[in-house]
């Protein structure tokens, strides 16, 4: 198909006039985003911000899971090994912030070389637990060694990092709860245009043919295992500068926000709720997902419209609030999604749309499922070969 | 409209707190933004120094853990009893508890949510110095009046005496700095470590934060000011798991007795040290012991160790302290922990700091609790001046806070009862070796 497609200039590829409507939709998206802190009360905008950098994180978990297929059970590793270097940098050696946070990434950025590796000679589940145990070992690590971690409670136990420091005319992002948003806007923004850029672009296709079938990519001349470092790295890279620049607007780095199993599980539930393998899909289930656990933690009761009745938000039987257990809720509703619809949120909306506009239809030749599926699919095969189960 | 501070206004398709937007703006700190955006600025606001109808008071503390859970019933307890008696300064008070899991990050969250979100005219509470080191920069930003009552860290009001005017807002009722732990511990060594039979101690602290000033010199003051030989001392990690060995080398040196100072990692080497049967004796600053269920829970093994709290059910250390304990078991069915007594006593300096300044402005506020002493649950509260070393941090001593040291010691019917063993006039009871010593 690309080579019935004339080559486009920028400025046609850019013109928001002649784009699909989904693209254009995006857009929209976009400058919403923009005009947030304007009409929002000012409590959403503070929470919209950790969304944008939880969104990053989930784009850079699908640029490298969702794509190549390698799925990474420990992505909050590169979160954590871009942020605490910059944190530690700042507060036992007094660097400033915005020099540190680079920094940090560079650190990340290694991290992925060094776990991309093992994805070189080990395949599906095994590599899987490789990412799943790494982050555990780096929090082993951190106990032991709390006066310069901080342990579990993060390097606020130690002493206190500095915030982003004001830029001229722009105040601290750390304080200033305006340029700490469009900080995190813009650090989303750019995150999602390198991903985006990359997957749709001749690399993007190598991804998708490596997790298809590497020793027939390797025939047409290309080295899997160069895309799949450069992707790792990447991937770190981003993951790892967003997890140093969170740390510093908020003043504070631990393990529960960066390295923790539930962040890297939380990373994947979002990735499949809004779709893996499309990054788009990554960054709405990201900013989806990240809002409504507050909204959960938070809902206590809900009042049912004109009838001033509040019913409090309790499971029966089990007498738990609500937001106690929005891990579980999510969990259920990701069990659900893999069954019913495992492609997810973004993918599926934009094939309903596209199905309504043209009824006929057109013949896919990938049988009209996404790379996420694809990529869920390649992994599954992996593990039914270790287990000696039927193919499908 | 009414001139109290909750005055609602439509600026931009939407209805809420004026006075939240004011906070907001103010943390901006970005007038002139403000005023493009807020869209119905002008008239008046919260800050003129009235009391509006509703009060709002937040409670911040981990809800699974008892420590946060008596945070969150004894504001809702003080303010049930507020309310029934008139309310402050004429005005209904609401308590918005939040959960902070124990966690920097989420403390940093919620009590977002408390100022910016729901513009509440006080914090209490807070368990763990790193929650509070986490929101200590909000605190300021937020110019919102808070009585810590759960942390002892002295880095809070270290921040005050550099920079007093950013961290003003906050305060801290309970539990006493924990710089004043060591002299706590050393009164009580040189007090009862005589008839205690403890002529040999070996000291364990965990490796967190809250205890260097405590380990900082612990050994030399011991040596000097009570008299004891100090074999080791010794700060132990997070991730210990086995105590054995510890135990082993302290039990070799002929010890009499392990001070502690542990709270985070408490319960492993009290369980271990009892299931070992090891012949010397265990306490001194152990959080998890000072729970009032925590001899059940352990099924017995926290016989004989001791600890200092700021005060137990049956101590009377002022007339406020026991019907307190008793109105909190009858409606929680249980007594409080530590936090309880200083969040209960935190409601109530706040309240009267209202309604002697007639204001919830925050600088109305401190200058009325700045000048305070109130005979609270916890003994006789007072705050040092912004000159002094701790700058609104609760002061310490015999007339004063400075808290009780009890004993688990089995009663008639085996159950475990927190008995006081000091100081002189609240004793209930000498101490006791553990049965297997």
């Amino acid at each position: 198909m690309a080579g019935e497609t004339e080559r486009l200039s920028w400025g046609e590829l850019l013109n928001p006039l002649t784009m699909g409507p989904i693209q254009q939709l995006g857009l929209l998206g976009v400058a919403g985003l923009f005009v947030v802190p304007v009409v929002a009360p000012p409590i959403r905008t503070i929470q919209l911000a950790g969304a944008l950098f939880f969104a990053t994180w989930v784009m850079s978990w699908d640029f490298v899971s969702g794509y190549t297929g390698e799925i990474s059970f420990g992505h909050a590793l590169f979160f954590g090994v871009g942020g605490y270097p910059s944190g530690m940098l700042n507060l036992h050696l007094g660097v400033d912030p915005w020099i540190a946070a680079p920094l940090g990434a560079l650190t990340a950025a290694i991290a992925g070389l060094l776990i991309g590796f093992p994805s070189l000679r080990v395949k599906g589940p095994y590599f899987s637990l490789i990412t799943l145990v790494a982050p555990l070992i780096v929090i082993s690590v951190f106990r032991f060694s709390p006066d310069l971690t901080g342990g579990e409670l993060g390097l606020v136990s130690v002493g206190r990092v500095e915030k982003l420091s004001a830029i001229g005319p722009i105040p601290s992002p750390g304080i200033d709860p305006f340029a700490g948003y469009y900080l995190a806007l813009a650090i989303f923004l750019l995150s999602a245009v390198v991903f985006i850029a990359i997957t749709r672009a001749d690399a993007g296709v190598v991804f998708t043919a490596i997790r298809a079938d590497e020793v027939a990519l390797a025939a047409t001349g290309k080295n899997p295992a160069k895309f799949k470092l450069f992707a790792f790295v990447v991937s770190a890279l981003v993951g790892g500068f967003a997890g140093a620049m969170y740390g510093h607007s908020i003043g504070g780095f631990s393990p529960s926000e960066l390295l923790a199993l539930v962040v890297s599980i939380e990373v994947i539930i979002a990735a499949i709720l809004g779709g893996m393998g499309t990054i788009t899909g990554a960054a709405v289930g990201g900013i989806v997902f990240h809002m409504l656990r507050v909204a959960l933690r938070n809902a206590d009761t809900v009042s049912i419209p004109f009838t001033g009745i509040e019913v409090e938000l309790v499971i029966p039987l089990l007498g738990v609030p609500l937001g106690e257990i929005y891990l579980l809720l999510f969990g259920l509703v990701t069990l659900g999604f893999l069954f019913f619809l495992p492609e997810g949120i973004v993918p599926r909306a934009g094939a309903e749309w596209r199905r309504r506009r043209s009824p006929e239809g057109e013949a896919v030749p990938d049988g009209g499922e996404t790379a996420g599926v694809l990529a869920v699919h390649a992994w599954l095969d992996e593990l039914r070969d270790l287990l000696g189960g039927d193919r499908r | 409209m009414v001139n109290n501070g909750r005055i609602r206004c439509v600026g931009d398709g939407s209805v809420r707190s004026r006075v939240a937007r004011r906070s907001f703006l103010r943390a901006t700190g970005a007038g002139a933004t403000g005023v493009a955006l807020a869209g119905c600025l002008g008239d008046s606001d919260g800050g003129d120094g009235s009391v509006p109808d509703t009060i709002t008071v937040g409670s911040l503390g981990p809800s699974d853990s008892p420590l946060g859970a008596s945070i969150h019933n004894s504001a809702e307890l003080a303010v049930e009893e507020i309310n029934a008696d008139g309310g402050i300064a004429g005005a209904d008070v609401e308590v918005s508890t939040k959960d902070t899991k124990d966690q920097p990050s989420t403390a940093r969250d919620v009590y977002k949510e408390l100022t910016t979100g729901e513009d509440v005219e006080a914090t209490v509470g807070i368990f763990g110095s790193e929650q509070l080191l986490a929101i200590m920069d909000d605190i300021a930003q937020a110019e919102t009046v808070h009585l810590t009552s759960g942390a002892a860290t002295p880095e809070a009001p270290a921040l005050l005496a550099e920079d007093y005017e950013k961290y003003r807002p906050w305060f801290r009722v309970g539990p006493t700095n924990s710089t004043f732990l060591d002299d706590s511990l050393v009164t009580f060594a040189s007090e009862r470590f005589d008839a205690m039979g403890w002529e040999t101690v070996a000291f364990i602290a965990e490796d967190f934060k809250w205890t260097e000033p405590v380990t900082d010199g612990i050994s030399q003051r011991l040596s000097d000011e009570a008299n004891v030989e100090v074999t080791q001392v010794r700060r132990v990690s997070e991730g210990t798991e086995d105590f054995t060995p510890i135990f082993e080398e302290i039990e070799n040196n002929g010890v009499d007795g392990v001070y502690t100072a542990l709270a985070h990692i408490g319960t492993t080497p009290l369980v271990q040290w009892a299931k070992q049967q090891r012949p010397f004796g265990f306490g001194g600053i152990h959080v998890p012991t000072q729970l009032p269920s925590y001899y059940a829970a352990t099924e017995g093994a926290a016989i004989a160790t001791f600890s200092n709290t700021t005060a137990t059910p049956t101590s009377e250390i002022t007339d406020k302290t026991v019907p307190y304990a008793n109105a909190y078991n009858e409606a929680y069915d249980g007594y409080p922990v530590y936090s309880g007594y200083s969040t209960y006593d935190a409601v109530y300096m706040f309240k009267n700091a209202v309604e002697a300044a007639e204001s919830v402005a925050t600088d109305d506020v401190i200058a009325e609790l700045e000048a305070a002493s109130h005979t609270g649950t916890s003994g006789t509260l007072e705050f040092y001046g912004r000159d002094q070393e701790f700058p609104h941090d609760v002061k310490y001593g015999p007339d004063l806070a400075q808290g009780v040291y009890f004993q688990w010691q089995p009663d008639e019917e085996g159950n475990g009862q927190q008995r006081v063993i000091w100081p002189d006039d609240l004793q209930e009871s000498d101490y006791i070796s553990p049965p297997w010593a």
